[in-house]
């Protein structure tokens, strides 16, 4: 085991995701593991530049972390009890103190205003909105003949027994949780869903990455790569299986982009050293063609670029 | 023109220097431009220097900031060239490198850390009923539900649920029976509005149990087990059809301002739009009320199609004639081209008769070998169209869809090799075609709506172009042209003067007004777009490329 306590990666059909911002921290800054950051962010919804939780983990990432024994993989399904009655109750509660308590610090504030109310705001706009709302209450008691609306909802306000019902027209902030962890009928370190090798998780089969010589290969290059210090990130855009980082790619450009072949004699087209090159050269990276040998489990090296000559 | 290029000063090192917002310090960087060409700078657009850091501070939370600048590598500080003897190919960077990216890494995290709060004014509430793969939202607020969700007829078993969300009290024993609509989402709905901070999910419990469940005023009154954002991911991706990727590629659009929609029903209270039918032409069919899955009869007809066509491929093959051709009485099969008693032929004729004998485009169906004859595709490609996605501000009717902007198959990037051309054709069967691109406003052209014309008359409209061009090659308007610039603005007056009187021997008028009205359209924008659209997204583990795929129709432009 590592010295810490092992990141737990949450797995749900076949792919790992980290939720907890802390974790997610010590991947990148501890681990070099950056992940995909794949969420809508709450506040900024309508975007897709900055993303947030989850962190979704590319498949050699997560090998690479089990097998370091840096993370653990939690059977996320698996990990929900049925609530109790009694942690369904707490659950409630607290929410319900935490809303009892923002009404009343609104209440509290809409007093104070009402008693000073030059303290809160400026003179000026302090008059402007009484005129506004001796506007309104007019405008009201004139519609509706009677001016006793106006009154009762002023009365139901103020009066703090009448909260649930005031809350209405107060309004106060729902949380809704991200992380599981914050529920307690969540136990994910419970014994049944805890797995730290992965030949258990694809026994069971929530978990079946490396299952191919090519994947295997995949695997063993991310490690070779991480392992010499690179950052790793996908490559898809730029026509190959990784793009290799000299340092976080938050700050830095990628050097390389790596394509990886399963055997030092696999076939490789010349056209395919053209398009590499070609495609590397124009994003200014040098193309890596990485050979994994499942024979002696070494990884070969191999960059291309343009010559450059005329 | 392009004076930045001559210019040398311009590609010298320009240093750019920016200040961080939420620290202070003035921070200086200098950025190469030799390593920060035009070229690059379009390669790492999608390589993405995220700059986190104008994400805060949190009050100036719903700007959009622009990304940010990187660096090219972290240079190696002496210290650590001291401690190795070979220097790791990752130093870890000068001090200030290392705060740089220390202040990155804090604002990422601190922006991803914002906990998900809404006003009880503007949430929403739904439960999650994990046996049916759908939410009932009891609850809704907000504009997303004139896009999202479709109303249900369900057995009314949890009267509670609706009593308590309507506050009305029903009778509980004869609610067994009744038939209610409801609002429900879509698994993929579920999830993007649970993680947008839009709706507070609750599951469904399992098992009644006989404690009266344990509700809040204040949560929605619903009696469940409310869920984070991690669970409903957990719960709602693998049903009714979702993947990882569909969600994901649906998330992204939605956060772009699409309404997207399901293009096959995953239920039958579902509303499609009028599904396209490929045997004939479109045609309106007003039936909104059978709202049918438009699937069995139309791939069984679809199949009959095939089977047909590729019986007629077979055929004439015994009689040596190619197929998809109705041979003329006049048709001689020992002179198939045209013969004018005098040889001297244009390659366009010959080429146009060329072009009636050997079939062309995509009407032609594909050449299926023996081998494959079972109809292999439809059940197990990964290739099928996925969603309907709309385009952002167009009026959308949930009951109603109209025709949809685009069709997206979704695809792993990771298990799915490229289409094949059966796939890609199964695909282009089932979308309709799109008017061609309206041609760029120059001078009067009209929209040319000339592109399902056919090769014939486009033939015979090239050649008499052709002709004309050929025996009025100075027409009117070059001449005079070519006369205003040498002479004076009275001349030009008078000669125009002059000229009207003998128009006719200058140009003659039929030939200008086809000219005009019907201007041969460029072909290379309509050949570009192609008839039929696919957009296919494949995604890689979070990285989602959107690629369009067009049919063109070649064999309605001849350029000869």
């Amino acid at each position: 085991m590592a010295a810490h306590d092992p990141i737990p990666l949450i797995l749900a059909q076949n792919t790992a995701f980290v939720w907890d911002v802390d974790d997610i921290a010590t991947l990148r800054t501890k681990h070099g593991i950056c992940g995909v950051l794949s969420g809508t962010l709450p506040h900024l919804s309508q975007q897709n530049v900055f993303l947030g939780v989850p962190l979704i983990l590319m498949p050699e990432e997560v090998v690479y972390l089990v097998q370091k024994e840096i993370a653990v993989l939690i059977d996320d399904p698996a990990a929900y009890s049925t609530p109790s009655n009694f942690d369904l109750t707490s659950w409630i509660t607290a929410q319900e103190e935490s809303v009892e308590h923002q009404l009343s610090i609104a209440q509290m504030k809409e007093r104070k205003e009402r008693l000073a109310p030059g303290r809160a705001m400026s003179e000026e706009a302090s008059r402007k909105r009484r005129e506004r709302e001796e506007r309104n209450t007019r405008a009201i008691s004139e519609t509706t003949n009677g001016g006793t609306e106006p009154r009762s909802t002023f009365t139901s306000a103020l009066s703090p027994a009448q909260a649930p019902i005031s809350s209405a027209a107060a309004g106060y902030t729902v949380l809704i949780p991200t992380e599981s962890n914050k529920l307690p009928w969540y136990q994910p370190s419970n014994e049944r869903c805890v797995y730290t090798l992965l030949a258990d998780t694809k026994k069971k089969g929530i978990w079946t990455f490396p299952s191919t010589l090519h994947e295997c290969a995949r695997c063993s290059i991310f490690r070779d790569l991480r392992e010499k210090g690179y950052y790793i990130g996908g490559g898809i855009k730029f026509g190959g299986e990784y793009l290799v980082y000299p340092g976080d790619p938050l700050r830095y450009h990628s050097h390389f982009v790596a394509s990886v072949h399963e055997s030092p004699v696999s076939t490789l087209h010349p056209m395919e050293v053209v398009a590499h090159g070609r495609l590397g050269t124009a994003t200014k990276k040098a193309h890596l063609l990485c050979g994994w040998d499942d024979e002696t489990k070494e990884v070969s090296y191999l960059s291309i670029e343009w010559g450059g000559f005329g | 023109m392009d004076d930045d290029l001559e210019q040398p000063t311009a590609v010298a090192t320009e240093s750019q220097s920016y200040t961080r917002l939420d620290t202070g310090i003035g921070v200086e960087v200098r950025i190469d431009k030799g390593h920060q060409d035009e070229a690059d700078a379009e390669g790492e657009a999608e390589d993405g220097g995220l700059d986190w850091t104008k994400l805060l501070p949190a009050s100036a939370r719903p700007i959009i900031p622009k990304r940010g600048e990187k660096e090219f590598e972290p240079r190696f500080s002496s210290l650590h060239h001291s401690t190795s003897d070979v220097p790791a190919p990752t130093g870890q960077g000068s001090s200030l490198q290392q705060q740089i990216l220390h202040l990155s890494r804090t604002a990422m995290f601190d922006a991803i850390r914002a906990p998900r709060t809404i006003s009880s004014k503007l949430v929403s509430y739904g439960m999650w009923y994990p046996e049916l793969g759908r939410t009932h939202v009891t609850v809704s607020r907000g504009v997303h539900f004139a896009t999202m969700g479709h109303s249900a007829p369900r057995p009314v078993q949890n009267d509670m649920i609706t009593a308590a969300a309507e506050g009305t009290k029903t009778a509980p024993d004869s609610a067994s029976e009744k038939l209610q609509k409801r609002l429900e989402l879509l698994p993929e709905e579920t999830i993007y509005l649970v993680e947008r901070g839009s709706m507070l999910c609750y599951k469904s419990p399992s098992v009644t149990n006989a404690t009266p469940p344990l509700t809040s005023i204040y949560l929605g009154n619903i009696p469940g087990a409310p869920m984070s954002v991690q669970q409903v991911y957990t719960e709602c991706i693998s049903r009714s059809g979702l993947t990882l990727e569909k969600y994901q590629v649906y998330a992204y659009l939605k956060r772009l301002g699409y309404t997207v929609t399901r293009a096959e029903a995953p239920d039958p209270y579902y509303h499609l739009p009028t599904p396209y039918k490929p045997t004939s032409t479109i045609v309106e069919s007003p039936s909104p009320s059978e709202q049918a899955p438009p699937s069995l009869l139309w791939r069984l007809t679809h199949h009959l199609h095939h089977l047909l066509s590729k019986l007629l491929s077979i055929l004439p093959s015994f009689h040596l004639l190619p197929p998809r051709l109705s041979p003329s009485p006049t048709f001689d099969w020992w002179h198939p081209l045209p013969t004018h008693p005098h040889p001297p032929q244009s390659y366009a004729s010959i080429f146009a008769a060329l072009r009636n004998i050997i079939p062309s485009g995509h009407k032609v169906p594909l050449h299926t070998p023996p081998s494959q004859k079972t109809d292999n595709t439809p059940a197990t490609t990964p290739y099928r169209i996925f969603y309907n996605v709309y385009k952002p501000n167009t009026p959308f009717r949930k009951t109603t869809p109209g025709k949809p902007d685009f069709q997206v198959v979704v695809v792993n990037a990771r298990t799915t090799p490229m289409p094949t051309l059966y796939e890609l054709t199964d695909l282009f069967d089932q979308v309709p075609e799109v008017p061609p691109p309206a041609p760029r406003k120059r001078g009067m052209t009209t929209a040319a709506s000339s592109t399902n014309k056919s090769l014939g008359q486009g033939q015979g409209q090239q050649q008499k172009e052709n002709k004309e061009g050929t025996a009025k090659s100075s027409s009117a308007p070059v001449a005079q042209q070519e006369q205003t610039r040498s002479v004076s603005e009275n001349t030009r007056l008078w000669l125009s003067w002059l000229r009207w009187p003998f128009s006719f021997l200058f140009s003659s008028p039929t030939s200008t007004q086809t000219g005009q009205k019907n201007p041969k359209p460029n072909p290379f924008p309509v050949l570009k777009m192609g008839k039929k659209i696919i957009i296919i997204a494949a995604v890689d583990s979070g990285n989602i490329s959107f690629f369009r795929f067009g049919q063109g129709s070649f064999e309605e432009w001849p350029m000869i």
